[in-house]
């Protein structure tokens, strides 16, 4: 019995050694010290350089809670320059957050000025994605439990391979401005407003409903659609209700793909 | 089907004899002896009840003293047994959030049934227990009851007076008002005052750097399971050594029956006539001891009684106090800590290190070391027995200047810490 | 299972190896686990607000002002053109000092404080620290409340 209680014994150590090793040396870390050897080597001053070097690794967050919920984004962490207008030529993950007049963002005494600072809306509110993820699977939403994978990047395995190609996008973000942006014919939100007028044009409002639109009920509500579901159980609705729904009333020929890939 | 046998009406018939008797038999499958009405059957409960085997077979007369022990110890296992009981009930409706915990409290007050009534129940057995707690160690120190060969039990002692001051605390902090709130917040800054890793256990403790969320379900978590936990452990610990130390002290015997460990029988029980040390059966002759069945039980159930009345009394008169919400934004003035703390923290506000840190390490560090610095063995069994003058004056001492500190901190202190007069 | 009387139970050498083997094993994993223990209750992250956090444009504190950020518990002082971050929490027990005319005072137990936060009264036991204030890559200045600076440094603009 000495023998299988010497082995299991060294058995046990190794593992606990493994188990607490997983714990330590984290991939945001190595993007983090990429960043600060990176910012080292653009510093102007001494005290800059050596408040970088003094600089560790650390989680970074942003706790929002404009927004009737608590959403803890830390996206951040890998994303540590997303707030440096120095990496805007850099290569993600350690890339600025793009600047553009379309989110409101002003150029003023030769720098950009962000509207939507990130210490008020956080990332996820705009971007999706799974805010307190630390490894890119689960905070790009790649997990197909997560329901709100990153909009119009990141599509999940379990979605059908011939819709995915469809599904990216940045425009695919207009559904998020439009969460406050609720005005018809918003200048930020094209695609939105030419898909308000398309729910009336393709006669979608003669089924179904939409709060403030529509009072049809032949159909499903859609109301707050976009929020309710993933991007590619929407497209398909549109696309081929009748893969859904066999006795769908929706037409299967409602929207051609050609008419949507053109849209 | 059934094959017609001779035996076919021997078997319902033995059914129903056995229905019949189902009622006894099961009684004397659980309780496998009678209700003891002979010596022998008082000594066996000892061995044969689950329960009652934590009593030895007998104990001397001097434990049964009222006026010896004051029951202290069993008023504050009692209290204990309340404040679990009160406790699980309460966390049925309690949710330790920040967010809830204060309607919780407020709805344990107004909606649930008996909830004012448990609550009361839970607080004034909390304070009942750490005050009994003190006073257990005062009985057990000033009838020298730490000497050998109590020296560990009385180490096991204070760890429990520890154990039992920080489940007040953490308990305190729960119903997320102001006076829980600030109380704390004064309190674990005390921690923060410690040489080197004061901040990094004070972060840790709260689970941030402020008392918040995080340090509301840590102290939860303490609260309701680890420190339970470990108390039961301890008092497991504490009543094994009381059995194995020779029982509760007394006044020494004559001489003689301090000779060797001899049996005093001729006949062995088992390992009893192996065992060295202090036997229980020394000094406990017929005529000095009686059986724990049914006096000792007899007692306990008395001091059970008594204290259970007692809480219920005071519960139904008074009720545990409930101030405003929690608001970071207004400490009171003044932001006092509970008044077991108080003494603390009228201590702090002359040095912060001394008053936090320093004096209360001292002290504890004292009591732990006193059964290994005072080694003379008179005096045991006795109250303010003269051979211990010294040790019972300077403890007396040290009790009194922290009563009256907590006295000072709690009716003579008032905004800004200033001196107020009570009257 | 290996019952223990056969001929090898003579073999002491190859026992005690056995023995001490295991106990490295057992007694590693009891450190390790004792150490993965404290590691777990230390918090890697906290629900509380970032300690370095933005306050805003140069230009939101003009000279000559001490604006009070309660939530933040700092105070934020301007001259001319140089900015200082002196923290409000009382040294003495944690409560939020208030601005008076002479400084700082605190409700709780009635310390005192001057204009730069050194001690002029009651019972705290050091003066309020000054958070480092630096200007990030966005043009903002952040205040790092886990650095400490000589009271006194203040940040130009």
């Amino acid at each position: 019995m000495r023998l299988p209680l010497a082995i299991a014994s060294f058995v046990v150590l190794i593992v606990h050694g493994v188990v607490f090793y997983e714990q330590f040396f984290h991939r945001w870390e190595r993007h983090q010290t990429a960043y600060f050897e990176q910012a080292r080597s653009m510093a102007q001053n001494p005290a800059e350089k050596a408040a970088l070097e003094a600089r560790s690794p650390q989680i970074e967050q942003v706790i929002v809670t404009n927004f009737g919920d608590t959403r803890v984004d830390r996206c951040t962490t890998c994303h540590l320059a997303a707030d440096d207008p120095r990496f805007a030529n850099m290569g993600s993950p350690l890339k600025t957050h793009s600047y553009s007049a379309a989110m409101g963002d002003v150029f003023r005494n030769g720098h950009w000025e962000r509207r939507h600072k990130f210490s008020d809306f956080g990332c996820t509110v705009c971007h999706d994605g799974q805010g307190r993820g630390l490894d890119n699977f689960h905070s790009h939403g790649e997990d197909e439990f997560w329901p709100d994978p990153l909009l119009g990047y990141v599509t999940q395995t379990t979605w059908r391979k011939d819709f995915a190609p469809h599904l990216k996008g940045e425009e695919y973000m207009e559904a998020n401005c439009a969460q406050c942006h609720t005005q018809e014919d918003f200048a930020g939100t094209p695609t939105v407003n030419r898909g308000r007028k398309l729910f009336y044009a393709m006669n979608c409002y003669g089924c179904h409903k939409i709060d403030g639109m529509s009072e049809g009920t032949l159909g499903p509500d859609l109301t707050e659609a976009g929020k309710r579901f993933k991007v590619d159980y929407l497209w398909e609705s549109v696309v081929e209700p009748r893969a859904i729904w066999r006795p769908a009333s929706c037409p299967s020929s409602i929207c051609p793909r050609r008419m949507c890939a053109r849209w | 089907m059934s094959i017609q046998t001779p035996e076919k009406s021997a078997a319902p018939a033995g059914v129903w004899s056995a229905l019949k008797e189902l009622p006894s038999n099961v009684w004397s499958s659980v309780f496998r002896n009678p209700v003891p009405s002979t010596d022998l059957e008082r000594a066996s409960t000892s061995f044969t009840n689950f329960f009652l085997h934590i009593h030895p077979v007998k104990v001397n007369r001097n434990t049964l003293r009222p006026g010896y022990t004051l029951g202290l110890g069993l008023i504050s296992l009692f209290l204990f047994f309340i404040l679990v009981a009160t406790g699980i009930l309460l966390m049925f409706y309690y949710v330790p959030s920040t967010n809830q915990a204060y309607d919780r409290m407020l709805d344990l007050r107004g909606t649930v049934a008996f909830g004012i009534f448990l609550r009361n129940m839970h607080r004034w057995s909390a304070h009942g227990m750490v005050a009994m707690v003190f006073l257990h160690m005062c009985r057990v120190f000033l009838t020298g009851s730490y000497k050998k060969p109590r020296e560990f039990n009385w180490v096991i002692g204070v760890l429990l007076l520890l154990v039992t001051l920080f489940l007040s605390f953490t308990g305190y902090l729960l119903p997320w008002d102001q006076l829980a709130f600030w109380a704390i917040t004064v309190g674990t800054s005390i921690a923060g005052y410690a040489p080197l890793i004061g901040k990094q256990m004070q972060f840790v403790l709260l689970g941030d750097t402020t008392v918040g969320q995080e340090a509301l379900l840590r102290f939860y978590v303490l609260h309701v399971a680890v420190l339970p936990a470990v108390l039961v452990t301890l008092v497991g610990v504490h009543f094994w050594r009381i059995r194995k130390d020779g029982g509760l002290s007394r006044p020494e015997e004559a001489p003689k029956l301090k000779a060797a460990p001899v049996v005093v029988k001729t006949r062995i029980y088992g390992l009893q006539g192996f065992v060295r040390g202090p036997f229980t059966k020394v000094g406990n002759t017929p005529e000095d001891s009686v059986f724990s069945w049914p006096n000792l039980l007899m007692a306990e159930l008395f001091v059970f009684v008594l204290t259970v009345s007692l809480i219920l009394v005071v519960s139904l008169m008074f009720n545990a106090p409930l101030e405003q919400p929690v608001n970071v934004m207004h400490p009171p003035n003044p932001a006092k800590a509970p008044w077991y703390f108080l003494g603390l923290q009228e201590m702090v506000s002359y040095s912060a290190f001394w008053g936090g840190i320093g004096i209360p390490g001292i002290m504890v560090a004292l009591l732990l070391v006193v059964p290994y610095i005072d080694r003379g063995t008179q005096g045991v069994g006795r109250w303010f027995a003269r051979e211990r003058l010294l040790a019972n004056t300077l403890f007396l001492t040290l009790v009194t200047l922290n009563i009256i500190f907590i006295i000072i901190g709690t009716f003579f202190r008032g905004p800004n810490w200033s001196f107020v007069s009570p009257f | 299972m290996a019952v223990a009387g056969k001929k090898e139970d003579n073999n002491l050498p190859r026992r005690r190896m056995l023995a001490w083997l295991s106990s490295v094993g057992l007694f590693g994993s009891a450190v390790l686990a004792a150490v993965s223990d404290l590691v777990f209750f230390k918090p890697r992250v906290t629900y509380s607000p970032s300690a370095r956090f933005s306050i805003g444009k140069p230009d939101d504190f003009p000279p000559g002002t001490r604006i009070s950020r309660d939530v933040d518990r700092v105070c934020i002082v301007r001259e001319g053109n140089r900015l200082a971050a002196i923290s409000t929490t009382c040294t003495h027990l944690g409560c939020i000092v208030s601005i008076a005319d002479t400084g700082f005072s605190c409700p709780c137990h009635g310390s005192r404080y001057d204009q730069d936060g050194t001690v002029t009264g009651g019972p705290a036991p050091k003066p309020l620290p000054w958070f480092k204030v630096t200007l990030a890559p966005n043009g903002e200045i952040e205040v790092d409340k886990n650095t400490t600076i000589e009271p006194g440094t203040y940040f130009t603009v």
